[in-house]
């Protein structure tokens, strides 16, 4: 961990679809170079932090501050010109575009002209497998390889901090960890990392510390190595048990959890 | 062979005419992601303000084109963007179509009315002489016009591939069509780079107008419809994408058009019919033949989940007693109408409510297709036609009562319209609206003018009418069509309520689900297209009935266009939204013959419903609805005192705090290959 | 009921887009009664796979057999009504209408083919039957408590279960779910193995489940099939799959 202002600072932070409000008085961060792992049950609100993070989303109350500096309500490509990146939830590539394109608009963006060629030969070094696309257009890749299409922009150019939403979602065990080795690499090169996750050990595992929502407010924020707990805690409160990050096994762990038949 | 090369060459700066709007056609859908029906009235605009300038404010010509054509056009395509397009999220395909249609109907009418109907003759032309001869090619002299065109052609083609295909900012652009968000996440300033493409649309939609007008004497707008149609047509085939694919078909269109005319007779009928039909059959065949046109528009935004989730109608809204209350307040309004018609109402009063009747008729058709069907189709004026001429040919020539005609024309209009549901079983959104624009196109050019469909302006004889009785200046009438709409409207309400009406639902909502439930997409398409048919082939003969006219002026495409673009004002979704549409219309119309206008206020209605059809952007439930949900709102809080507050709760979603549309396009991990 | 006798049949299926083999050679058999988990890398090829079965790709070769009748040239709505239910990888539900509405046109679209007269004549107001079978089928899936709710008012996972449910409403003979809990926390994830466990104890239905999550797939399933590259690279029980040093390899990436 470095010193100076945290890479990410959200402080009391509210946010609303339209009319349905989806946090509530939000505040937590992320220390400058650290790794800090978002979890929550589905509809918790992570997607929301991270959206509002980003400038897709504004907030209705309170700061967003990126190493220091007040981005709150600043459109998203201005975040993102400030050296923040957001992996988006779900497919983040376009359909429409090859897989070069793809790259070359973020690389364009972020590298300049001149810097555009050598970020494409490093993007297919690191990841063959869009090298052997590239003239693909993204929609026919698969869901994995758009994950890795989504990656490879922001590991090559890597941001000040990277906002990650459910990055493993749907992605076999081998890929999971060739992402987690990834992001591993581009944190020790400086980046820091908000990690949005449902599948909590492997996250855990990487981040120090860990920021657990429940029905859009924060229900822990601390160390990492608490955080399973409270996670549990959480569950708990509703009358369930977590084991592990996967579930595993018929009830046979503790009290059966209410309306299962 | 010269004679074939004297009749091929004209050919290709004709064509060019077409190549330069098709081009920019295809520009505007790449840059914007929008298919602009309203580029022919862009070209016209300039070219308008082109000619005044020159020869009523005497400018100098380039000062002139520097104005209209850089100034002016992109300037007016900024302010598209800005004021319009920029709202319409980018999965929102008939918001896109229909902004376009409503500008296309608007902008003429609105010259119209600013600026007199007068025509302007001669047009300037900027580059060439257009009268001198520069060279020959096999004996063909090419003059100033010819060179004028094919120039513009090659440099508007090579300019616009450059931009599209070498540079950074073609790319964004491409980008931010199919998602403003996820381009913003890279650090584009997706704002920005939307507006230049429609600055650049706007300018290249400049350049044509104002290039091409020289080359008709008079300069109209009818002229640039007509190229928009073979611009449609040519970039249909290059399946508005690629560029060049849609210069080559307008050159071919070209060269096709002067050879046949070379070959046929000049006096003939197939003349003067290949040149008009020449593009709609071209745009048939491209619907019909290219596959790629059948997954136009189909992208969908991955980051349009935050967005907020759509308003529920102003009836979901309504408190069960405001429900009762409304409901009783249209009972009474029904009966006092219908004792006024029958009782005291002035003549002219009594001829407008019962075109209104007859409208509300034709535009319910409109409710069926679009609002339940959830397609655009630009064809129910010609459906209604098809159902008016079968009436009246048959009480012509055999006698038969216009009452059993109209069912018979009923039947005829359902005919067409299942024949055009089967050629556009695969086509949705923009490839089915474009179909049904050939289908109006067809009947305009080849079928209605036709004298044994439609004698023009023969007027019809009260016997016809049934019972001789049924003459449109008596009460009679006014009984038969109030009886008719009430029927058609618990037809249509039944339908919704029933086993179709959710079948339809489901198809809006997801086809693949729909069909993966068992529903057989093809044949719900087909039903709800021949219903509408008949609805409509019904309104159409008691238009007729109550014009005392047949005329094909009552049913052309233009007016497809304004009936699709005054519904959607108002309401597509419910029968009311039908009924305020057609009662909106006449009573507009008859209100405004108090101003001067062209023909009895028409332009200035057209105007207004344009004018409201661009709110279709924020409000995609209709305006009227918009404002009658507002007042609805207050007026319960208002009598009833209420929890029921004028704004939505700003309170915790439903699901515990869960983002309500997110669900709906959940996490895209597309397994795909 | 659950007789063990095959009932779906797919073999030596092939499918390109473009010159890319999607699927070279697949082929596997659901039983009567019996959950199979299809797993694999991304790109293996299993949505394809169901794509293929359910109706919305047309391979390029080899067959497709429930109960032996050849599915190749169905059209899917039809596939549908001999009673094969899916749900989708992208959640696909329809935005305007309500829990319950969704169960109702599903069961409506496989059993009765709606004529537009009996529209006219209003009778197509739910039967106490449909209704029956609405409120059965939501209790069954625990989403009882939001039917009136329109979809669109809902979090990801009661969707999910929304499409569970308007699948299983026309009681298939065999149910197709395409990652059905990814996006579910856990509570809601078990929730699901269970009702799949349930449906096939009692009624015996036979499932073909696309599933990422190893933990739940070992819970529910009576037999897995891994897939890689367009591929059928192993088949056995949950076990013996994840044993198999070249499954191990490839999806796990453990030696």
């Amino acid at each position: 961990m470095t010193d100076g202002p945290p890479a990410l600072a959200v402080e009391h932070v509210s946010a609303a679809y339209g009319p349905y409000r989806a946090l509530f008085d939000v505040t937590f961060s992320v220390p400058a170079g650290g790794i800090t792992a978002l979890l929550g049950s589905n509809g918790a609100g992570k997607s929301t932090v991270a959206r509002v993070v980003t400038g897709l989303l504004p907030s209705s109350v309170g700061t967003v501050r990126l190493d220091g500096t007040d981005v709150t309500g600043l459109p998203a490509y201005r975040i993102a010109r400030t050296g923040s990146a957001h992996v988006p939830e779900g497919r983040g590539v376009f359909a429409d575009l090859t897989v070069e394109e793809n790259l070359k608009i973020a690389f364009h963006q972020r590298l300049g002209r001149k810097g555009v060629p050598v970020a494409l030969e490093q993007a297919y070094g690191a990841f063959p497998i869009l090298g052997s696309r590239r003239r693909q257009q993204g929609g026919t890749l698969s869901g994995g390889e758009q994950r890795i299409l989504s990656l490879a922009k922001v590991l090559v150019a890597p941001p000040r901090l990277l906002v990650a939403d459910e990055i493993s979602l749907g992605l076999a065990p081998l890929m999971v960890d060739a992402v987690y080795d990834g992001l591993r690499r581009i944190n020790e090169a400086g980046t820091a990392l908000l990690i949005v996750e449902q599948q909590v050990d492997r996250v855990l595992d990487l981040a120090a510390t860990a920021v657990v929502l429940e029905h859009g407010a924060v229900a822990y924020a601390g160390p990492s190595t608490e955080a399973l707990a409270a996670v549990e805690r959480v569950l708990a409160s509703r009358g369930e048990r977590v084991v592990g990050s996967t579930f595993v096994g018929s009830g046979a762990d503790g009290p059966a959890p209410a309306g299962e038949s | 062979m010269e004679h074939f090369l004297g009749f091929a060459l004209p050919g290709i700066p004709y064509g060019c005419t077409y190549s330069i709007m098709a081009v920019g056609l295809v520009l505007t859908y790449q840059a914007t992601g929008v298919f602009n029906f309203a580029y022919g009235a862009q070209a016209y605009v300039s070219a308008y303000a082109f000619t005044r300038l020159v020869q009523d404010q005497h400018l100098p010509i380039w000062l002139a084109f520097v104005l209209a054509v850089v100034v002016l056009g992109p300037g007016l395509g900024l302010v598209l963007d800005r004021l319009l397009f920029r709202k319409i999220p980018t999965t929102n395909t008939v918001a896109k179509l229909v902004v376009g249609i409503a500008l296309f109907v608007g902008f003429p009418a609105i010259l119209s009315v600013l600026f007199g109907s007068n025509n302007q003759y001669n047009p300037p032309s900027v580059l060439f002489n257009p009268d001198t001869v520069y060279l020959r090619v096999f004996r063909t002299p090419i003059n100033g016009i010819y060179l004028s065109t094919i120039v513009t052609t090659v440099v508007i083609l090579v300019a616009l591939l450059a931009l599209m295909r070498l540079t950074n900012l073609g790319l964004q652009m491409r980008g931010a069509v199919e998602s403003r968000r996820l381009v913003a996440l890279d650090g584009v300033n997706a704002g920005r780079v939307v507006a230049t493409a429609w600055a650049i649309s706007g300018l290249m939609a400049a350049l044509a107008g104002v290039l091409l007008a020289p080359i008709y004497g008079q300069l109209q707008f009818e002229t640039y419809a007509a190229l928009m149609v073979a611009a449609f047509a040519a970039a249909a085939w290059a399946v508005l994408r690629s560029m060049p694919i849609a210069a080559l078909v307008g050159i071919l269109m070209g060269v096709t058009v002067t050879v046949l005319q070379g070959y046929l007779p000049v006096d003939s009928v197939w003349s003067s019919a290949a040149l008009t039909s020449l593009p709609f059959i071209v745009l048939l065949a491209a619907l019909l033949i290219v596959p790629g046109l059948r997954s136009l528009d189909r992208t969908k935004d991955p980051l349009s989940s935050v967005d907020p989730p759509a308003p529920p109608t102003t009836a979901a809204l309504r408190a069960p007693k405001m429900d009762r209350g409304i409901r009783i307040a249209w009972y009474v309004l029904l009966s006092a109408f219908i004792v006024s018609m029958l009782t005291w109402m002035p003549k002219t009063w009594e001829t407008v409510f019962n075109a209104g009747l007859v409208y509300s008729v034709i535009f319910l058709s409109i409710t069926l297709i679009t609002g339940m069907g959830g397609q655009l189709s630009l064809a129910q004026a010609t459906l209604a036609g098809v159902g008016a001429f079968t009436a009246a040919q048959l009480a012509n020539h055999l006698g038969l009562s216009m009452l059993i005609g109209g069912l018979v024309g009923a039947a005829a209009a359902a005919l067409v319209a299942v024949v055009l549901a089967f050629a556009s079983v695969r086509l949705r959104g923009l490839g089915l609206a474009l179909m049904t624009i050939a289908a109006a196109l067809f009947f305009d050019n080849t079928a209605f003018p036709q004298e044994t469909i439609s004698t023009p302006g023969f007027d019809l004889k009260p016997t016809w009418v049934g019972l001789g009785i049924l003459d449109p200046n008596g009460h009679a009438f006014f009984i038969m069509a109030m009886a008719v709409l009430l029927v058609c409207v618990f037809v249509v309400l039944l339908i919704r309520k029933g086993t179709l009406g959710r079948y339809l639902g489901a198809m809006r909502g997801s086809e693949t689900a729909a069909a993966g439930m068992g529903i057989n997409l093809t044949w719900q398409h087909v039903v709800i297209f021949a219903v509408s048919g008949v609805v409509a082939g019904i309104g159409g003969t008691m238009l007729t009935i109550q014009q005392g006219t047949a005329n094909p002026n009552l049913f052309n495409y233009e007016l497809s266009l304004a009936f699709v673009v005054i519904v959607v004002t108002t309401g597509v979704r419910t029968v009311e939204g039908a009924i305020q549409a057609g009662f909106g219309f006449v009573v507009l119309q008859q209100l405004l013959t108090y101003v001067p206008a062209r023909w009895g206020g028409n332009n200035l209605v057209i105007v207004f419903f344009a004018f409201g059809a661009l709110t279709y952007a924020a409000h995609p439930e209709g305006i009227l609805e918009f404002q009658k949900r507002r007042w609805t709102l207050r007026f319960e809080r208002l009598l009833f005192r209420t929890g029921a507050p004028s704004e939505p709760v700003v309170g915790d979603a439903p699901d515990g705090g869960a983002v309500p549309s997110s669900a709906v396009i959940a996490p895209a991990v597309h397994d795909h290959g | 009921m659950a007789d063990g006798s095959p009932l779906l049949e797919v073999r030596e299926v092939r499918k390109t887009f473009g010159g890319i083999a999607a699927i070279s050679d697949a082929s596997l058999r659901v039983r009567r009664g019996e959950i199979v988990g299809l797993v694999g890398p991304n790109g293996a090829g299993k949505t394809t796979l169901f794509n293929c079965v359910c109706g919305q790709l047309r391979p390029d070769g080899g067959s497709i057999e429930l109960d032996g009748r050849e599915l190749l040239g169905m059209p899917t709505y039809r596939r549908a009504r001999l009673g094969i239910g899916r749900t989708y990888q992208r959640v696909e539900v329809f935005p305007d209408m309500t829990v319950r509405d969704h169960l109702l046109v599903a069961l409506r679209a496989r059993h009765r083919q709606g004529r537009v007269w009996k529209d006219l004549l209003n009778m197509s107001a739910p039967t106490a039957d449909e209704e029956a079978r609405v409120e059965a089928t939501l209790e069954l899936v625990g989403i009882a408590d939001r039917a009136g709710s329109p979809v669109s008012s809902l979090g990801l996972g009661s969707c999910r279960l929304v499409e569970l449910a308007r699948a299983l409403v026309a009681e298939p003979v065999l149910l197709l779910a395409d990652e059905p809990s990814s996006g579910l926390d856990v509570h809601e994830t078990r929730e699901l193995a269970g009702v799949l466990k349930m449906l096939r104890r009692d009624r015996g239905m036979a499932m073909l489940l696309v599933e990422h999550d190893l933990g739940m797939v070992a819970d529910v399933v009576d037999r897995a099939v891994v897939m890689d590259l367009g591929l059928v690279i192993a088949e056995g029980t949950f076990d013996e799959v994840m044993t198999d040093p070249t499954v191990r390899h490839a999806y796990l990436g453990v030696a």
